[in-house]
Formats: structure tokens, C-alpha cells, sequence
């Protein structure tokens, strides 16, 4: 497949080790996890400006390193762009300067003509003669971007590229990256420790925690679906509980979690009554219903009572006890529906969890997760 | 010496490494690095200059005052407050100083660009 990016390293650094592999193709990867997981370290080994103890790296076909063969392409004959937190244009050069710094090689009309093509493209035309220091935080960071692609390089990699602009910036220059994204058909690998630009960017999710990938798959699917109890915690899933299996029909299993009795519906994965499982449920996956009837369809359905809140602006947090036996839920919902429900004024709601919602995963202690305490 | 090492560590290393994606090692180290450290490195220069100013006693010992070879500034007043010539004497001195002056001058308006550009 072309944009092929396969990834394979062992790479001892004083106390850590990154011991991580993964393959990927064009669109967004989003490599996340906690500073010190190893991401920066991956993309650093990519480009070259780190060298992996062991493993083999290879995009496109094109072998970058490779331990055994003996393969170690220099950074600047890699074919990829970097763009990184802070700002690194040149600062003695103007714009055209910069982006024209890694194609010095091709004809004066060859690199006018995609000076003009990529000032077009982020939007500053006019600024060719204006040095870095006289441009904004997001202007800079659209000539890195634009620097990083002059060398028509069709592996992009961005390490927390937008982290040291203001927020509303930072909003705007997200979106263009996804009109980037479509437009160009570029692989991407996005470092981020941030979860909410984690789920914007990604197709694809890298979870990384201790300098291994725990989880790589769609992004929906990492969301939903965690691997483990860790990618859940990581990935803010906030209702993760400690249950059992006390019967199984068909699709259809039923977890004791804390005495309350719940069906999940856990695809592509097979459990035995009496297995023991972490049940994990998304927040905003939780619904509130006024009326206290028991669901008529399949859907589980708790009284609870709101025993704690927190107010987000756009969301709100709930903290709610189940009148019988069970856990306590958190439950997030968007500021529009809490005030139609009138929460303020109530403390009593049906909770209404679809079976699709409630993910099982055996146990971390007997499920081999490795990295869990 | 110090004054120029220095000029090359306060350049970013993540502004060296996205450099060398694009480029190889000479042109980063032509192209980058000398550009950024290129203050640090005038003002070495010119505080070595300053220096080797006041040099005395181990030129005298090295390379002993012969005329038109190795006698410098302060090797010729000391030769001329010998032979008795002050006039030569005060007017190398004040020589000497303008220089100090306009190297000092110099060095202020090199090191406060360094820093603004920081």
C-alpha cells in the first residue's frame, strides 16, 4: 500500500526503554499517551535524529533503518517533514528563506514555483520578505508546516506542533490540518498528550504507555473498544469497574458488577461464566431519563441519585449512586440536555446504559495487560 | 573561547534537529549554527583583540620588541618611555585606548543583539 509506514524499534535510553511497533498508512495517526511514553522518542527514531538499539523502519517501501542490514538513511535524505512545538524557523532568514531552506538544490523556477504553491495554500502570500520574529505564533507555525512539505514529502511528522499557541488558534490550525489531511493524501504521524486533540485529529489512535503501543486501530474503535484496562484509563473512560460473568446467552452477556446485574453486549470476543472482567462505560455513553419505569426494551436501566457535579461550561459532570446495589457512575452530559432535564432541581434519575455501551475485557490481573499495576 | 562555546549551546537543539531533516551536516553546521552563534563569535573575536592589547610581559619573553617584526603597541611605549621619546609614548597610549574604546563600543552593540535576538 502506498504511504505505507511500518514501525519497529528497541531503544534503550538511560532508565526507559522504548520497545514499541506498529504499522500505519496515510491520514492522521495520532500517537498518544502521558509525556515519557515513548511517542517523541518514535518519531524522533523516524526521522533520524534518534538511533534505535534495534529494529527496522521502513515507508513507502523505502527502508530508512534497518539494524540488521546495516541501513541507516541520514535525516535529510528520509523524505519526511518535521514540525515541532517550538519555533524552529531559520531566524536570519525571511519566509521564502525558510521554506525554501531544504530545496536548495532544485532549479531557481522549480522552487519559486512551490514557494508560491505552498504561501497559497497556508495563506501568506505577502510574506515572503517578513523574517519569523515579525509573525504570530500561527503564521510561524504554518511556515513550518509549509517548510516541512516543500520537499514534497509524503510522511508528515508533527510533535505537539500546536501546543504553544492560545486555544482558539490552536482550534483553527486543527482544522487545517484536517483540510491538509484530504487535500494532500499525506501520512501523518500528530504527537499529543492532549485527549480532546487526540479524538479531533485521529483516523487512527496510537495508545503508548510505558514505551510500548498498547493499542493501535481506528479511532472509534480505540475509543470504544479499549484493548485493557489502561488503554481505558488512558483514554478517559471514566466508569471502569472490577465484575464477573454470571451468564452468557448468545451475544448477550450478563456482568455482576457491585450486585447490580448488567447486559453487555461484547463484540468479537467470547466469555465463560464466572470469568472475572473490568467493565468500562464512557460517561457521555450514560443517558437520563425523568420517568422511573424500568425500561421496556433491553437497555439497562439504574435509579440513581446525583450525590456530586461539576460543571465543564459545555458539559456537565455527574457523580450518581444507584438507589440498590452498584457501582458508583459518572455520567457527562452537554449543557442543553441538563438544563431540559431539569437537573438543578431533581436529584433522582433512571440511568439508561445501552448494552452496545458496557465493553468487558478480562480481568488486567489474569488478562496478561502487562503493564498494569 | 567560552564567549563562543557559548553561542553555539544557546542555539535550540530542536531548531538543529528539525534543520537536519532538510539539509546535511555541513550546510546545517554553515547555514544554522554559525548564523545563530555569529554574535557569540564576533564579540570572542573582539574580546581576544582587547586582550591581546594589553599583552606584555610574555610578548617581551617569547618574541623579545624588534622593530617592524614583533613589537607591539605596548612593546613600543615601553621602548620609547626607555629612550626617553613621552610624546611617542602618550600618543600610542591614547592610541591604545581609542581602540579599547571603539573595541568596547563595538562589543556593547554586538552582545545587546545577541540578546534582543534571544
Amino acid at each position: 500500500m502506498e504511504g505505507l509506514l511500518s514501525f519497529q524499534a528497541e531503544t534503550r535510553l538511560g532508565a526507559f526503554t522504548l520497545d514499541a511497533s506498529f504499522e500505519t498508512g496515510p491520514g492522521i495517526t495520532v500517537l498518544f499517551g502521558h509525556s515519557g511514553s515513548g511517542k517523541s522518542m518514535t518519531l524522533k527514531s523516524i526521522a533520524g535524529l534518534l538511533r534505535p538499539g534495534r529494529g527496522r523502519i521502513v515507508f513507502d517501501g523505502r527502508v530508512l533503518f534497518d539494524s540488521t542490514a546495516g541501513v541507516e538513511l541520514p535525516p535529510h535524505h528520509r523524505a519526511i517533514g518535521l514540525v515541532t512545538q517550538g519555533n524552529t524557523l531559520l531566524p536570519h532568514l525571511d519566509v521564502r528563506g525558510n521554506i525554501e531552506f531544504g530545496i536548495r538544490h532544485l532549479g531557481r523556477a522549480e522552487r519559486a514555483a512551490r514557494t508560491a504553491s505552498l504561501l497559497r495554500m497556508f495563506g501568506l502570500e505577502g510574506f515572503e520578505r517578513r523574517k519569523p520574529r515579525s509573525l504570530s505564533g500561527g503564521q510561524q507555525q504554518r511556515v513550518a508546516i509549509a517548510r516541512a512539505l516543500a520537499r514534497q514529502t509524503r510522511l508528515l511528522l508533527l510533535d505537539e506542533p500546536f501546543s504553544a499557541l492560545d486555544d482558539s488558534l490552536r482550534n483553527a490550525m486543527r482544522r487545517e490540518l484536517l483540510r491538509l489531511r484530504s487535500e494532500l493524501g499525506l501520512t501523518i504521524l500528530f504527537v499529543t498528550h492532549d485527549l480532546r486533540e487526540a479524538h479531533f485529529l485521529a483516523d487512527r489512535v496510537a495508545v503508548f504507555d510505558g514505551g510500548r503501543v498498547l493499542q493501535l486501530g481506528p479511532r472509534e474503535e480505540v475509543f470504544r473498544r479499549p484493548a485493557s484496562r489502561r488503554v481505558g484509563e488512558l483514554t478517559g473512560v471514566s466508569n471502569i469497574w472490577e465484575g464477573s460473568v454470571v451468564a452468557v446467552d448468545g451475544e448477550s452477556v450478563t456482568v455482576d458488577v457491585q450486585g447490580a446485574m448488567l447486559r453487555a453486549l461484547p463484540a468479537g470476543r467470547a466469555f465463560a461464566a464466572g470469568e472475572r472482567v473490568d467493565v468500562m462505560v464512557r460517561a457521555e455513553r450514560v443517558n437520563l431519563r425523568r420517568d422511573m419505569q424500568a425500561s421496556a426494551s433491553r437497555r439497562n436501566t439504574l435509579p440513581a441519585a446525583i450525590v456530586a457535579e461539576f460543571a465543564y461550561g459545555s458539559s456537565h459532570v455527574l457523580q450518581m449512586q444507584p438507589e440498590g446495589p452498584g457501582p458508583r457512575i459518572e455520567v457527562e452530559i452537554a449543557a442543553r440536555p441538563y438544563e431540559v432535564l431539569g437537573i438543578p432541581e431533581r436529584r433522582l434519575f433512571n440511568l439508561e446504559i445501552d448494552p452496545a455501551d458496557i465493553h468487558l475485557v478480562p480481568a488486567s490481573a489474569a488478562g496478561g495487560g502487562g503493564t498494569m499495576s | 573561547m567560552r564567549t563562543a562555546q557559548a553561542g553555539f549551546e544557546q542555539i535550540d537543539p530542536e531548531l538543529l534537529d528539525v534543520s537536519a531533516t532538510m539539509a546535511g551536516r555541513a550546510r546545517v553546521f554553515w547555514e544554522v549554527a554559525i548564523p545563530l552563534a555569529w554574535p557569540s563569535l564576533v564579540a570572542a573575536a573582539l574580546i581576544a583583540f582587547a586582550r591581546s592589547l594589553g599583552e606584555f610581559g610574555a610578548t617581551i619573553i617569547v618574541a623579545a620588541s624588534i622593530p617592524g617584526e614583533t613589537r607591539t603597541v605596548p612593546a613600543a611605549i615601553y621602548d620609547a618611555t626607555q629612550a626617553g621619546d613621552t610624546a611617542l609614548a602618550h600618543t600610542l597610549a591614547l592610541l591604545t585606548l581609542a581602540i579599547g574604546v571603539v573595541i568596547l563600543a563595538a562589543l556593547a552593540i554586538v552582545l545587546g543583539r545577541r540578546q534582543g535576538n534571544g
